[in-house]
């Protein structure tokens, strides 16, 4: 727990400064480090417990952090090293290398070990000086020499070395055939300890044929958790004094949570939403996800040109999509063929720039990796109606998850944890069907006096907030009704999927308002039923639909077109009673259809 | 207790680097058979698929050598030319040499004019230009006076075969003259008992050799293998070696593992291999820590295995290179590799049946070797293949299911 108190001017400056620094955690002292370092203090404490109880002459656990930008891996490393710095004990023992800052210039490894060795004269140890021209016919024997030198040195100083490098994987693409030496070296001397970064799983450390297959443990910094976020936000507020931190963790939790979805949230964009928080606390919603996108920009416009002409025309394209596309699906945007799309996807893919989900096919999909990236993709490529399709998904996502207070309990539309939990850790959180309700709920304005007026957010919110501090389902849902009143058939039957995906969850539980509250939907647009049973049956809620059954009358229009879906219910139910599952034979292909239809869309909704 | 925080202590896990001091496993019975053909003066060349142990094994023999023996271990993967490799043993034989005793040596040092030996063991010599095989063949004379015993456990030394066979055109014979040179030392009774190689590496030499020279050159090798643990034909109420591996890593540690979940999470591997043994308990840990929870279920065994194969994305790529770079054969091995993975292995005669579908041929077995083994897919026992990672061999079962037509 955060201490709720109000710093000295001077602990807020200190604490304040980080906030400006927002690349270069290299440059804070030990003190300003190890006071802001609040979260990946799981990470921290297993390395640290791993540090701690090595044993002289016993083996190292090499370790490499794998996170995307800005997850915290540079952060993470340099508090490992102001723990070695400021732990008399483990000083004793350790001397500790950062070559967070000059990893840039490490082509071979010899430049790696030459780095090391000014890094400790720096740090005033009398190390020899090594000249390079006696050995330029011979630069192996020259990388050999210079490890001998800090062998030496440290066998000297009865230490060990913790080598503390960012983006790791760049090192290893760089030193190339030398990578061999490399793991030669840590083996036989078995006195420096690798502790590395990197933003992706490289090579090197699965192929089989490379010399650091399976040789490193691999740590990977997940996304901040919503609890990990507050405790962040908590933790600044405090420090720096910020009213306006604090109010906006209480009051908008919406806010957050919609921001963590659409940008991954790492703490480097929680880093650039405070510090837009302190100096522009009068923006809105959507103005603080494109601050972060602004912010984003000159990283993500130089990674976006590092990209060919093909390529970047099918990230853009691709991030349209919101979320994962198959090959297929590209070539009539894209206008390429689809071998030359498939070449650049594995080319995209390998550079970690797109990720490949594998649906046991050779039809994979693919998605934007970096969902800031996707996002901000997206706002700054993407036409007017693509970028008004972002602001309402933003909204939505707003709406969903904030919160209303009655007493002290939480609720709110998104507050039914097993919901909201399934919504979060969704991998594949359908997006795209949540913008096209969106893109729908966009050409109905257009079309409908309601939307003219603006009114179809207003009263979806004004039900939202009836259900929310009213717990009264009811006159939310006569409010959803009015407002569905200027909706065509297709907005409400996506709004409706949509909502049905939501409030399933993965575990099959669903909001027991939901169906009498569609269902009720249902009698007044009976031409949706079927869609409705359809959407039922792909989340699962098969009680629901055998009650349906029970609700028209036998030969009632709505009853018949229900009746393949009955059967269907009890194919997937696998009932074992030959009786249920004697259907008439010109229904056999309609139930199959049905079935696969079902199976199909529950694999992309909840996997296999 | 949730509410009461636990002071956590990992278990003794390694996964990747070699096993030293008090993480090293002891594996009895290879180390033994290791010193019985050391001390009949017998070279070995010391096999095993990458991360099952072996340079663990021997770090550990050579800085705990039976009496009467010096010992020194390295990986000299990266040496590529003959001049290179025979510098490097000369530099660790020497090394041996600052036993006061070896008052020759010492003399015979001087005179061939080495001025400095470094504590690492790299050597000075006053003139540049030093024939290495020639000074490493006049100190392997002096050894024989001296009445010492030297054995250099060399790891990954079909590497430096094809480093030197690849590094230039003139490779191959240069190469050649290395394996003959090796084996005239071998069988220099000069030698004999006085200097011990035991040359380990996870590619098989014979098949680097083969490519360069006749097998006869290393034909005369004595052949140890390190198998995966022995996780059974143990029936006397005693743990099997994989047990008493499970509780070397969990000795001290918060977590614990009943014998229940002990022979659950073997099960659940298949091939008992050291690291993704470790991998296994490393990740119960973790989820156990967080926790705060000591007992350890096969649920959490469960749930930390597919956390494991979650992160362990790139399994795809295995499938693809494969397809990507063998297009032709691709059916054969896709054949050979879901059998192997539904069946958790795959005889040599059942290869041979596939093979045969696939009108493969007589390069049936080469194929495999050359090409499943040598990257790591699967590895060769008694005749017998096996996949090397049992979280491969989960994905490959999950990806290409073997199906089997219905009986009527």
């Amino acid at each position: 727990m955060v201490e709720k108190s109000s710093p000295s001017p001077h602990q807020k400056e200190k604490v304040m400064q980080p906030f400006l620094i927002q690349y270069q955690s290299a440059n804070l002292s030990d003190e300003q480090i190890i006071d802001n370092f609040v979260v990946r203090t799981k990470e921290f404490e297993r390395v640290m417990a791993d540090i701690r109880t090595t044993e002289k002459g016993s083996s190292f656990q090499h370790y490499v952090f794998v996170g995307r930008r800005g997850s915290g891996k540079s952060t993470l490393l340099r508090r490992i090293q102001a723990e070695v710095c400021t732990d008399p004990e483990l000083k004793e023992k350790f001397i500790v290398a950062n070559l967070s800052e000059e990893q840039a210039g490490i082509y071979k490894l010899y430049d790696l070990w030459d780095y090391v060795i000014r890094d400790l004269r720096t740090k005033g140890f009398d190390l020899p000086e090594i000249d390079w021209q006696e050995y330029q016919d011979d630069l192996k024997e020259y990388t050999k020499v210079l490890y001998r030198t800090i062998h030496e040195f440290l066998h000297k100083e009865d230490k060990r070395l913790i080598l503390l490098v960012d983006n790791i994987d760049r090192i290893f693409k760089n030193i190339g055939k030398d990578a061999n030496l490399l793991r030669e070296q840590l083996m036989n001397f078995n006195d420096v300890r690798i502790i590395g970064g990197s933003t992706i799983m490289a090579e090197d450390f699965w192929r089989y044929d490379m010399p650091f297959y399976q040789f490193f443990s691999i740590k990977r910094l997940e996304p901040l958790s919503m609890e990990e976020i507050k405790m962040l936000l908590e933790h600044w507020a405090v420090a720096s004094g910020s009213h306006e931190i604090a109010e906006f963790v209480e009051r908008h939790t919406g806010k957050i949570q919609a921001i963590r979805m659409l940008t991954d949230c790492t703490p480097r964009t929680m880093q650039l939403f405070v510090d837009m928080l302190i100096n522009r606390n009068d923006q809105q919603g959507f103005d603080y996800l494109r601050r972060i996108i602004d912010n984003a920009t000159p990283v993500y416009q130089e990674r976006l040109g590092q990209l060919s002409q093909q390529q970047q025309k099918i990230v853009t394209e691709l991030s349209f999509f919101w979320e994962a596309a198959s090959v297929e699906q590209l070539v009539p945007v894209c206008k390429m063929s689809g071998k030359n799309i498939s070449a650049q996807m594995s080319a995209l893919a390998k550079a970690q720039v797109v990720e490949k989900i594998s649906d046991g096919s050779k039809n994979n999909l693919y998605r934007i990796a970096d969902r800031t990236f996707g996002f901000w993709t997206l706002i700054t490529q993407g036409n007017s109606m693509q970028r008004e399709m972002a602001v309402e998904l933003f909204h939505f996502l707003e709406i969903y998850f904030s919160i209303g207070r009655t007493g002290d309990e939480a609720i709110g539309v998104g507050s039914d944890p097993n919901h909201r939990n399934s919504f979060e850790s969704s991998s594949n959180y359908n997006a795209n069907e949540i913008s096209a309700v969106y893109n729908e709920g966009i050409l109905d304005r257009q079309r409908s006096p309601f939307s003219q007026t603006n009114k179809w957010k207003d009263a979806q919110e004004e039900a939202i907030e009836m259900y929310v501090t009213n717990r009264n389902p009811e006159t939310a849902l006569l409010k959803i009704q009015e407002a569905l009143n200027f909706c065509s058939d297709e907005f409400m039957l996506l709004m409706i999927q949509n909502i049905l995906f939501l409030w399933a969850g993965k575990m099959g539980n669903f909001a027991h308002d939901a169906v009498p509250t569609f269902s009720k939907i249902m009698n007044l647009r009976p031409e949706l039923i079927a869609s409705y049973v359809l959407e039922l049956l792909i989340h699962r809620q098969h009680h629901h639909i055998l009650r349906m059954m029970g609700i028209y009358p036998p030969n009632s229009k709505e009853n018949a077109s229900l009746i393949p879906y009955h059967y269907a219910t009890h194919i997937l139910l696998k009932a074992n009673d030959p009786q249920l599952l004697r259907m008439p034979p010109e229904l056999a292909q309609v139930v199959s259809d049905i079935v696969a239809k079902v199976k199909e869309r529950q694999e992309f909704y909840y996997g296999k | 207790m949730k509410n009461q925080k636990i002071e956590w202590k990992d278990p003794r896990t390694m996964v990747g680097g070699t096993a030293e001091g008090a993480d090293y496993f002891p594996r009895v019975a290879v180390e033994g058979r290791l010193w019985k053909e050391i001390g009949k003066g017998n070279h070995i060349n010391f096999t095993a698929p990458r991360r099952v142990g072996k340079s663990s094994v021997m770090k550990y023999m050579a800085k705990n050598p039976e009496a009467g023996f010096l010992c020194c271990y390295q990986n000299i993967s990266s040496d590529s030319t003959a001049q290179e490799f025979y510098k490097r043993l000369f530099e660790l034989v020497i090394s041996q040499a600052t036993d006061s005793k070896w008052k020759r040596i010492k003399e015979w040092t001087k005179s061939i004019g080495i001025e400095e030996i470094s504590l690492s063991g790299s050597v000075k010599f006053k003139e540049k230009g030093t024939d290495y095989k020639e000074t490493l063949m006049g100190l392997l004379g002096q050894i024989k006076d001296e009445g010492a015993r030297i054995v250099l456990f060399l790891d990954e030394f079909p590497d430096v075969v094809k480093n030197i066979s690849e590094s230039t055109p003139e490779g191959k014979s240069i190469a050649k003259d290395v394996l003959q040179t090796l084996r005239s030392i071998r069988h220099d009774d000069r030698f004999k008992g006085h200097f011990t190689m035991v040359l380990a590496g996870s590619v098989g030499l014979a098949h680097i050799v083969s490519d360069i020279d006749r097998l006869a050159v290393i034909n005369d090798l004595n052949e140890q293998h390190l198998s995966a643990l022995i996780h059974s034909g143990e029936s006397n109420g005693k743990p099997s070696e994989a047990e008493r591996f499970v509780e070397h890593l969990m000795e001290g540690a918060t977590m614990q593992i009943d014998q229940e979940c002990r022979s659950y999470l073997l099960t659940k591997l298949g091939q008992p291999m050291p690291y993704y043994i470790q991998l296994l308990i490393e990740a119960c840990n973790e989820s156990l820590r967080e926790a705060e929870r000591a007992e350890l279920t096969p649920e959490d065994i469960d749930r930390a295995w597919e956390k494991i194969l979650k992160e362990h994305k790139y399994f795809a790529d295995w499938d693809e290179r494969l397809r990507d770079y063998f297009p032709k054969i691709y059916p054969y091995f896709l054949d050979v590799l879901s059998k192997c993975a539904d069946q958790g292995k795959i005889s040599i005669q059942e290869a041979f049946d596939i093979a045969k579908k696939h009108a493969v041929g007589t390069e049936y077995k080469g194929r495999i070797d050359d090409v499943l083994t040598q990257d790591g897919y699967l590895y060769e026992e008694s005749m017998v293949y096996r996949f090397h990672s049992p979280l491969l061999q989960a994905w490959w079962k999950n990806r290409h299911p073997v199906l089997t037509k219905k009986k009527k």
